[in-house]
């Protein structure tokens, strides 16, 4: 019998290591981050884009994210 | 072949919670960018920033106006539009509606998404499983 991870095609991770941390610096506010790196952030997503292309920061391997405040619940 | 992804937790008023975002690549123009979108089986459509929309090669002004719920009940306008990405090696187009405003989340729904997958969360592993319904097999 296959391994059970042999099954699946695990994609490497790409979340932050401490989300909560993340949260409590950045929570509200758009992030753009190279692994664990947060590389740049901003209010609005227009604006972190015009940032990321700005320095050229655009690439598959640059993770953005809307980060949700941690004082809120939210229901999407 | 599921995909499997990490499940991570957020933090609320009320302490920590599952968070189930997962990357996915937007092709976007001129190059493709990678996203953590909420996987939201309450939402009927997905639902990202008006710029992505740009960015993804779409004309605004072409896209259909369509008005969006959520439990506040006041509504926004958006626009409706496709979404193209890339999940693993699957490359797929959902439906998506586009928010114009601040805070707009990143968020994959139903339609044409989570309605194409078998969806898992498992806590107990901390992991997000995704199994395209069709697709090929798993052998475990």
């Amino acid at each position: 019998m296959a391994k059970a991870d042999s099954a699946h095609q695990v994609e490497p991770t790409t979340d932050p290591h401490d989300y909560p941390e993340l949260q409590r610096r950045f929570g509200g506010r758009y992030v753009a981050r190279r692994g664990t790196q947060v590389i740049a952030d901003a209010e609005t997503y227009d604006a972190l884009s015009d940032h990321l292309r700005r320095e050229k920061f655009e690439a598959e391997d640059v993770v953005i994210e809307y980060v949700d405040p941690p004082d809120l619940v939210s229901a999407y | 072949m599921p995909i499997e992804f990490a499940l991570s937790r957020k933090l609320t008023r009320f302490g920590l919670i599952s968070d189930p975002r997962i990357p996915v690549t937007v092709l976007t123009v001129p190059r493709p960018q990678t996203f953590r979108f909420l996987l939201d089986t309450g939402a009927d459509f997905s639902l990202a920033p008006r710029r992505l929309a740009e960015e993804a090669g779409l004309s605004w002004s072409s896209l259909d106006e369509v008005q969006v719920v959520g439990v506040e009940r006041r509504g926004v306008t958006a626009r409706l539009g496709q979404l193209p990405l890339r999940i693993g090696t699957t490359e797929l187009s959902v439906r998506c509606v586009y928010v114009q405003g601040p805070g707009a989340p990143f968020i994959l729904g139903r339609a044409d998404f989570l309605d194409r997958f078998v969806l898992t969360i498992d806590t107990r592993r901390e992991r997000i499983l995704l199994d395209e319904i069709g697709g090929a097999p798993s052998s475990d």
